[in-house]
Order: structure tokens, then sequence, then C-alpha cells
């Protein structure tokens, strides 16, 4: 890029800098961040004391420092893996729409172009993983030798490598054009080698066959808490010298790929900052180039058209209105849909309810904080899993183009949902098995409830995106239209609104956390069966307002609205 | 010999395995005026985009006055005008004129950025962001960015969508005027009377290419049908 050029794009770049800062105070920024440091410094610190022991007492410092590399070396290796698989469908970096078809699409050097946000990316990536990975190291300071501000200090270096790694991964697959099959090859064979270095390393009990892993020089970065050895501090180097020679791909990333993901990810960046994680996941979904199975799973050949002569009457089919409506058509059609699903996809379901598997485990044996996850993990789990009832939901205008109530057929959208939430727990109930043999019957009883509330949240959050009934739609319900300038809400309470309104789904998902509490407390068949039936309730609850809601809102509507009709009469 | 403007050898793309435009073998010798025309879904986007280096093919290769598609080269000499009107946020028309302007070294760009503005009656909206405008004045501004810096080859893709008649036929003119510069125009409509303006009409069916000749020859409502 010639220094004209470079010119041209640092001027364009300030120009909208200024005007995106514009009248903001430097003052109030800097006393924003000091209260979110503090108040974070604060949350840890309050986080961690209740957290409680993350490393059993058994385990010494020393067989920390043994087993440690290998284990935080899987770490790195699935972030590579991701990085790889994430490279090779567009990422990892996103650029803005205009960016592309006017910077992009004009002679300058794109490798100079792309520069900075390549380098934004990176730096984002590896600061976040910092934070996070320097918290987890003070926490297990608190258990080992070593002062924790060494421990924190270890776990940032460690987590900014493994930042580094995820984004130069990423970019070296997309400007390799490596194809997904062999990003996702090439990750899977690493992941597979670095963990069986890590099997090999957690079973040795001081033997000296233990594999060694690809990555173990890195994840020791993570043990410089107490220790560093040279071939860590030539692996830091590496990771270094990689990291600065994948910034300078950028002129080999392809704009096809740049120009989808522009349009996705802005549309996600929207999605995210109105908190609607349900368009979130759909958009993220996009981003992958997930796209539905055109042939069914099962189906040997596409279905012929049945040839049948055509007749008068086929120009214009006649109606039976004693004929019933079935609800199997609609559970038909929501199996049908979930017979399209792609392979990525059925997977994902299954890793998430073996995580559901693994943190309920956890839950009852360590930390009940275990749980947290259980639901979130849950409540993802319900949206991969609601695809017909979103279908129905996303396009409203053919629902109502049916003569049929749309709660009705909402409601029966959930039975094909339902049995997959269903058939999947069974991952999470193997998987709890796996990690404590001793929960598998309390595994395999609550399974099911389990998930299914957990999908109580994702199934709340897919129907409140349904349009409301007009009568509700147009105007509050002080009878102001939606248009009008004073909205329901005072302005200070908006952004209350909207988060309660973003985040009651997940909490609505928080029922998949009584059966795994009630165990931890009592872990007997009584316990297993009182949580299911309140599970059962819950769901019962769930059916019945996808089923009434329009006919709720429509009423207590009709009911506000006679109230201020007979008051004006009144006076 | 010259260098045709555009040459496609074997050009073929399809999308998860389905096919969208079969392997075209293409010559448009400099300055000629094409006009594309296809029912939807035929490839006629997707044979632009190819062109334009934003869509990658998947077999054969093109080239845009010699150049490799989607280089440094092609991108100097190629201009690109979607159906889609992209715009940054917080660039005023102006601001995207300048920029685009700058960005491919245009020399007196601010004549020619005032003449555009004129053409298309957006003058006294020079200024404010076209992010905030109707589909109509979005695809004006559009229009002026897309011309405002040099070319020797234009790719247009729907250019009519959204436009009133004043638009529409300083937009004809615009086409007018740069094909009489010497410029190779490729423009794909569903617009079929402006089609006899070209000196070539290529006609698109399921991704294959079932028609190249004059306009005069061609039987347009049976190519588009």
């Amino acid at each position: 890029m010639s220094s004209t050029d470079r010119r041209t794009v640092r001027d364009l770049r300030a120009l909208r800098r200024a005007r995106r800062l514009g009248d903001t105070e430097w003052f109030d920024i800097a006393y924003r961040v000091y209260l979110f440091a503090f108040g974070g410094l604060i949350a840890v610190v309050v986080l961690s004391d209740a957290v409680g022991e993350v490393v059993d007492d058994d385990v010494t410092t020393d067989q920390v420092l043994a087993k440690g590399p290998a284990v935080l070396g899987l770490v790195v290796m699935a972030a590579i893996a991701i990085g790889l698989r994430g490279g090779s469908e567009g990422g990892p970096v996103a650029l803005e729409a205009a960016d592309v078809r006017h910077l992009l699409m004009s002679p300058v050097d794109r490798r100079m172009a792309l520069l900075r946000p390549v380098a934004q990316r990176m730096r984002s990536v590896a600061f976040g993983l910092a934070l996070g990975a320097g918290v987890i190291g003070q926490l297990v300071a608190r258990e080992l030798e070593g002062s924790r501000g060494s421990w924190a200090a270890a776990g940032a270096l460690y987590g900014a490598t493994v930042g580094a790694l995820y984004v130069a991964a990423a970019m070296i697959a997309h400007a390799a054009r490596l194809p997904r099959w062999v990003a996702t090859a090439i990750g899977v064979a690493g992941f597979g080698w670095q963990a069986a270095a890590a099997w090999s390393v957690l079973a040795d009990d001081g033997r000296r066959d233990a594999i060694t892993g690809p990555l173990d020089a890195v994840g020791g970065i993570g043990m410089w808490g107490i220790r560093s050895e040279p071939s860590e501090i030539v692996a830091l180097l590496v990771v270094a010298l990689v990291s600065l020679a994948a910034v300078e791909l950028g002129g080999g990333l392809r704009i096809e790929r740049l120009a989808r993901r522009a349009d996705l990810v802005s549309q996600l960046k929207f999605a995210a900052t109105i908190q609607d994680l349900r368009t979130v996941v759909l958009l993220r979904r996009q981003l992958r180039s997930e796209v539905l199975r055109t042939r069914p799973w099962g189906a040997r050949q596409p279905r012929p058209v049945p040839s049948v002569a055509a007749t008068p009457s086929a120009a214009r089919p006649t109606r039976d209105p004693a004929t019933a409506t079935p609800g199997s058509l609609v559970h038909r059609r929501g199996f049908a849909s979930l017979r399209r699903l792609p392979g990525a996809r059925l997977w994902r379901i299954v890793l998430l309810a073996a995580l559901a598997g693994i943190l309920a485990s956890l839950t009852v044996t360590n930390s009940p904080l275990f749980v947290v996850g259980v639901v979130g993990v849950t409540f993802l789990l319900g949206l991969e899993c609601v695809e017909p009832l979103s279908q129905e939901i996303d396009r409203p205008s053919l629902t109502d183009g049916v003569p049929l109530d749309r709660g009705w057929i909402y409601s029966h959208h959930l039975v094909a949902s339902g049995a997959l939430v269903a058939a999947a727990s069974i991952a999470g109930a193997a998987a709890a098995t796996a990690i404590e043999p001793a929960h598998a019957a309390g595994a395999f009883a609550l399974a099911v409830p389990v998930a299914l509330a957990g999908a109580i949240g994702a199934v709340v959050a897919t129907v409140r995106d349904a349009p409301q009934p007009a009568i509700v739609r147009e105007t509050t319900l002080i009878g102001q239209s939606r248009n009008a300038d004073s909205p329901l809400v005072p302005p200070e309470f908006a952004g209350m609104k909207s988060a309660y309104g973003s985040f009651m789904p997940v909490v609505m998902s928080g029922v998949a956390a009584i059966p795994v509490l009630a165990m931890r407390a009592e872990p007997t068949a009584g316990t297993a069966v009182r949580t299911s039936i309140a599970v059962t309730l819950a769901l019962i609850l769930l059916v019945v307002w996808v089923q009434r809601r329009d006919r709720w809102s429509i009423g207590l509507r009709r009911f506000v609205e006679e109230g201020r009709r007979q008051t004006k009469a009144a006076t | 010999m010259t260098e045709p403007a555009i040459r496609t050898a074997e050009l073929e793309k399809a999308y998860f395995g389905v096919p969208a435009l079969d392997p075209i073998d293409l010559e448009v010798p400099e300055g000629q005026r094409v006009t594309l025309i296809g029912h939807n879904g035929s490839g006629k986007t997707t044979l632009l985009r190819i062109l334009a280096g934003t869509l990658e093919s998947t077999g054969g290769g093109a080239t845009v006055m010699g150049h490799p598609i989607g280089s440094s080269d092609a991108r100097a000499t190629l201009s690109f005008l979607t159906d889609q009107p992209v715009f940054y946020d917080d660039l005023t028309v102006w601001e995207h004129l300048e920029y685009v302007a700058r960005l491919h070294h245009t020399v007196d760009w601010e004549e020619h950025a005032v003449d555009l503005l004129d053409r298309f009656g957006i003058s006294d909206r020079a200024d404010d962001l076209p992010a905030t405008f109707s589909r109509g004045l979005k695809q004006k501004a559009a229009i002026a960015i897309a011309f405002v810096r040099p070319f020797d080859v234009v790719l247009v893709d729907e250019p009519f969508v959204g436009l009133d008649r004043a638009g529409r036929e300083a937009l004809l003119e615009l086409f007018d005027d740069a094909h009489a510069d010497g410029a190779t125009l490729v423009v794909a409509t569903h617009e079929l009377s402006s089609a006899d303006r070209a000196d070539r009409l290529l006609a698109l069916r399921e991704g294959a290419l079932i028609f190249d000749g004059r306009p005069d020859a061609a039987d347009l409502p049976d190519l588009v049908g």
C-alpha cells in the first residue's frame, strides 16, 4: 500500500473515530473504567471465596506441576482446533460490510488494509482470555504453593497465549484456504494426541512411560507461578513469532468469506447489543454456513411427486369443515424438520448434553456453583432443539394464514423438540456416569427432567419472538400508540426492562437446577421422584402458557380498555 | 492482439454442490456495452460477482483487462455497482465519494462528484448519511460512488431497482456517456426496454448461456420467460 493509500485509510478511520466518540468526555470514560475495574475486582474476590476449593485436598503442588502442562496443553489444542475450524469457515476477522465493499474492492494492498483489524482481533481475544485465566490462576493459588499474584500473572500469560494461538490458527486456516474437513481432521488429530498425553500423565503413578503432548510446553506456561522450564520459554517465543506471522496473513483472506461474515456479524453485534440470545444463536449458525439438509436423515431418495391426473377440482380444492385437525400433522412436520438438522448440529446437541451431564455431576460432588453451567448449557441445548417451533415463529404470515389458533400450533411443535431433548439427555447421563460411576442411577433417572426443564427457557425465548395479536401490538396498556413518543416505561427503566426480557428465559431454565441441587442435598430415589414431579408441573405450565399466551394478552387488553371506557363514561 | 476487457474460460460456480453457473467461455471486447438478462436464479448476479472478485468460482478462470479477477490491478480497472447498496453508517455521501475517489487516486474528483450528484438530483443530500436514505436515494448515492472513480469496466447488477423515472433516465445517460468514453459495460437487468441500447445481449437460463448476440436478433420475452 502506498503512503497515499495509507494516509487515505488513516484519515477515514480518524474521521470515523472522531465522529463515533463525538462529545464523549474522557473523564466520564475513565470513571466508568475505574468503576468497572473496581467492581470486577470485588466480584472476583467475593466469588473466589464463594467457589470453595477447586483443587482436591490430596493434590499436591508437585502433582500439579507434573500433570498441569499436559492438561493445560489440551485446552491450548482445543483452542487451536476451534480456531482452525473457524478459519476454514471464514473467521476470525469480521469487517464492516462497507469496508469490504469500498476498501477491499479498491486497489489498495489488502495485507496492509487488514493489518489493523487482524491485530485488533488478536489483541481482544488474547486480553479476554488473559483476564479469565488470570482469575482462575488466583483461584488455584489459594491451595498451592506460590503467591496469588504470581499464579494470576502466569494464568494471564497462559490465557493470552491461548487467545493468540486461537486467532493465529484461524488466520492460517483461512489464508491457506483449508477445507473444513481438513481443518477438522487436523484439529481432531492434534486434540487426540494431546488428550492421550494428558490422559497418560493423569493416569501415571510415577512411571516414566507417559506420552509427551505437542503442546505440553505451551501448557507449562500456566505453571510459571512457581517454576519455568527453558522449553516453555522457547514455546512462548514460537507462539509470539507464529502470532506475528499470522497477523501478516491478512492479504490472503478470502473476500467472499469476509463479505458474507460482514453481513452476518453486523446483525450478530446488533442482536448481542440488544441481548437477543436466540438471534445470536441463529446468526452464529449462519456464520458457520450451517444449512438444513436437503435430504432428510434416513431418506434414501427424494420423495417423488405423486402422478395424479389433473382434474378441474384440483385447480380449486374444496374444504370439508367436518374434518378434524390432527395434532399429529404438526408433530409429523416437526419430526420432518428434525430429520433435516445437519450433522454438525446433532453433534453439538450431543456435546451440549454431555457437558450438561458433566457439570451436573460436578455440582453434586464439587461446588454448587457448577449448576449455573447446567442451566446455561441446557438452555443452549433447548435452543438447538426447538427448530420446528423456531421455523413456525419466524414465519408468522404462514402461521396466521392457517385457520387454527397459533398457540395450538406452537404447543404441538413442542412434541418433536421435546423428544429430541429427551433423546439427547441420554448423552448427558452417560457423561455424568463416566465422570462419577456412582451417579449412574440418578443420572439416568433425572437426565430427561433436567434437560426438558433447561429447555423451558429456550421455548420461552422462542415464543416471545412471535408477533403479538394486533390489538396488543398497536397500543400500550395505557392506550397509547406504540409509536407514541411517550413509552409505557420511563427511559430510566427501559434498559432494565430490556435486560429483564432478555435474561428472563435463561432464568426460567433455572428449573433445571432444582433436581440437581436437590440430589446434591439428598441423593435418594424419593428426591428424584419429587423433583421430577416439580419439573413436570413446570412443563405443564409452559404448555398452557404457550397455548393461551395470545388469549391472555387480548383478555388483559380488553379488560383494561373496558375499565378505561367505563371511567370515561362516568366522568 | 488486444486483450479483451473480460475473458472467462470454463468459469463455473456451484453452491453446496448445486450448480449455479455452468462452465462459461466468454470474451467481451473493450468498449462493448453488454446487457445480461435472465429470470430469477439464472446466474446473472453470480457471474457478475465472480467477475468482480467478490465470489470465488468453483472452476475455470477469468481476467478483467488482462488481469486475474480479484487482483489489485483488476480492482483498479473495474467498478462494480451491486443491487444492494452498502454504506458506512457514519459517513456522509460526500465523505463516501471522497474516500472511494482517493482510494482510487482519482484526479479532480470533486468536480466529477458534483456532476454525478447533480445528475441524480441529490446535491442537497451530499452532507447527509446515506444509511438513513430511502431505497431509491441509496441507489442514487451508490451509483455516484461507483462512477466517481476511474474505471475501464463497469459491472452493474439490477441498477434500476428503486429508481424513479428521472433517476432511470440519468442512469441510462450515464451509461451512454461511459460507453462513449470507451468503457466496457455489463448490465444485468430485468428492464428489457433498455436492452436495445446495448451492442450485445447475453441471456442466462439456469446457469447456462442460452443466447449471445445482437439485441435486435433476440426474442426477449422468450429468453426471460
